[in-house]
């Protein structure tokens, strides 16, 4: 199989059938990432028909020094927020399958469509660019310095956003449970001291 | 009991990026904390949500229609333009117009010249670190298991050292933990070549997400400093890493060495500034050309020391401040500058000594340079066991079969 590498130089070299293994590799990836941020199919198949006319326009501009899949992810994120400028786009709740295999914590206190529910409209309610980052690192496993790369931040305060934005996830989360009268809202304890080593 | 734990912990838990040494105890800790098992519980299940796949069925239509959209004929029409201005941007990246017009015309020059300028390069080599050329190569662990990457990017060069030299790393570490100097003497036995490599100590190291997610959040690697390479003790205090050698900095130094250029250290010698004092000495001095003149007062620790440009003898003192001269009064100017010339005082006092000190007439001194070594400093070898066999390599060396040069890495 060809590495991304390879492709982008068959299709620079005059190969432009070759850019099919590119949408083959891709539209899969492209797709989910826009299900998750709950971008209904349609406007998701338009948004992936401009990423790949932009891709392929600007492929000799590709520099190999990035991974391919960075590089696509940032011309996605940046499509998305030119469109979003544009137009508002439709969004969608996903059938998103929540895991049944922590409900031994839950002591089966809240069953798991109400389960879903909640974590559907607190994802939902979360800000778009912290959202992507979420889906960038946990779906696509980006590392903290690629998602960096893509919104032209450090890789600490990509690693920070995200932290944090899990507390805040959680502990919505876990307010809500308590609310319902199902489970403590949880406060976890902050105690360990981290020496500082720079 | 109170919990020690906070949220970060138990999301490096649940990112896997805990050392074994800390999962295992953070286990028997949630097996009696119901926060913690509850607090990961819900980051997990949150977590778990992003790494579902979505079911988004099959593509058949939507990629023909994709295909009918792509404006293609660009590329066949002019396929060596677009490859020379792909090749262009892989070399030059995120530069202005005016640097890529600019680096365009040194290309064209190159060509044109080629040959006079290869005629031209003497003993020392520069290597401009890219973070392009070469292969990624993986890293195994002794153990024969792979191990994660440490860092990201590619090898800077696959040509830096023969592939078969044995490889011996020298780090000079000062009082505050951090390498003063890092440098590898690679030993071709085939060529009867000595090479000298310097790695400057402000090299920043692209680290991969497996060490960043062995530090905290707030201990992050973009702060300029924690990325440089004379950090990396600071780096592995964190992390726990074993690795070939007995001191885990070195053993993660020396891996990092190996995935960013391709460099195996077979050996090491760690020392600290006294000890190189203390071998200059024992050898009666070296000789060095000192490339401009150095100028250092400490009033407060009494401390003046002045070295004139041209040749010069050293003794242990002087050497110690030669190899770690740094023009910090702003003399020459930017950090480079004095970065490049404190590599460059390495590199000129290592090969300086190698070709003055590896002679006959000091081959009685060694069983004392190696009491050096085993008392002053840290090292790999079994100095007791392959005494001869460094002896031979020092006197093949010694009798001129050798050539020798020095490469100092540099950061492009």
């Amino acid at each position: 199989m060809k590495t991304d590498e390879e492709i982008v130089k068959d299709i620079l070299a005059g190969n432009e059938e070759s850019f099919s293994l590119l949408i083959d590799k891709y539209y899969h990836k492209l797709m989910t990432f826009c299900l998750k941020l709950f971008i209904s199919r349609e406007d998701a198949e338009d948004i992936i028909q401009e990423v790949f006319i932009k891709v392929y326009k600007n492929l000799y501009k590709y520099n190999s020094n990035w991974a391919f899949n960075t590089w696509i992810y940032k011309i996605a994120v940046n499509t998305l927020k030119d469109i979003r400028k544009r137009k508002a786009i439709k969004t969608t709740y996903l059938n998103i399958e929540i895991l049944s295999e922590n409900a031994d914590f839950q002591d089966g206190c809240i069953d798991s469509i109400h389960n879903k529910d909640l974590l559907k409209s607190i994802l939902a309610s979360m800000d778009q660019d912290l959202k992507t980052m979420m889906i960038l690192r946990y779906y696509q496993e980006l590392s903290f310095k690629e998602i960096g790369l893509i919104f032209s931040m450090s890789a600490g305060a990509v690693k920070m956003k995200i932290f944090r934005a899990r507390e805040r996830l959680c502990k919505e989360y876990s307010i809500t449970y308590s609310s319902d009268g199902c489970n403590q809202s949880s406060k976890f304890r902050c105690g360990k001291q981290r020496n500082n080593i720079f | 009991m109170k919990c020690i734990y906070d949220m970060d912990f138990i999301f490096s838990y649940n990112d896997n990026s805990l050392s074994l040494e800390e999962m295992k105890k953070f286990e028997e800790h949630l097996e009696s904390c119901e926060k913690c098992r509850y607090a990961m519980s819900k980051d997990k299940t949150i977590i778990d949500s992003f790494r579902k796949e979505e079911s988004i069925g099959m593509m058949g239509c939507s990629k023909d229609k994709l295909m009918e959209s792509i404006p293609f004929g660009m590329y066949a029409k002019n396929p060596v333009k677009y490859h020379m201005f792909s090749l262009f941007n892989r070399g030059i990246p995120a530069k202005s117009v005016l640097v890529k017009v600019a680096a365009a015309v040194i290309m064209l020059a190159l060509v044109l010249n080629n040959q006079a300028i290869i005629s031209n390069i003497t003993n020392t080599v520069d290597v401009v670190l890219k973070h392009g050329n070469g292969n990624i190569t993986e890293n195994p662990d002794t153990s024969g298991v792979e191990r994660p990457r440490l860092t990201e990017g590619r090898l800077v060069s696959d040509s830096i050292i023969n592939k078969e030299s044995k490889n011996i790393m020298l780090i000079g570490e000062n009082g505050a933990g951090t390498y003063d100097l890092i440098s590898a003497l690679s030993i071709d036995e085939k060529n009867k070549h000595l090479k000298v490599i310097i790695i400057p100590e402000n090299i920043k190291v692209d680290y991969s997400s497996y060490v960043e997610n062995k530090l905290s959040y707030d201990k992050t690697l973009d702060a300029s400093e924690a990325c440089r390479i004379k950090n990396a003790p600071a780096i592995t205090s964190q992390m726990s890493y074993k690795g070939k050698f007995q001191s885990d900095s070195v053993s993660f130094l020396s891996d990092v060495i190996k995935e960013k250029f391709g460099i195996t250290v077979d050996q090491y010698i760690k020392f600290d500034f006294e000890g190189l004092g203390d071998i200059v000495d024992l050898l009666g001095g070296v000789e060095v050309d000192i490339p401009y003149k150095m100028d250092y007062d400490d009033p407060i620790q009494n401390i003046s020391i002045h070295l004139d440009k041209g040749k010069q003898h050293l003794d242990g003192k002087m050497a110690k401040f030669f190899v770690t001269f740094r023009l910090n009064h702003g003399r020459f100017g930017s950090v480079e500058d004095y970065d490049s010339r404190n590599a460059n005082n390495k590199a000129i006092f290592m090969e300086a000594f190698i070709k003055q000190k590896v002679k006959a007439s000091n081959m009685d001194k060694l069983s004392q340079l190696f009491n050096v070594l085993d008392n002053k400093m840290e090292h790999s070898f079994d100095v007791k066991n392959n005494q001869s066999d460094y002896i031979k390599y020092l006197e093949d060396v010694n009798s001129g079969n050798y050539t020798i040069d020095t490469l100092i890495i540099e950061e492009g």
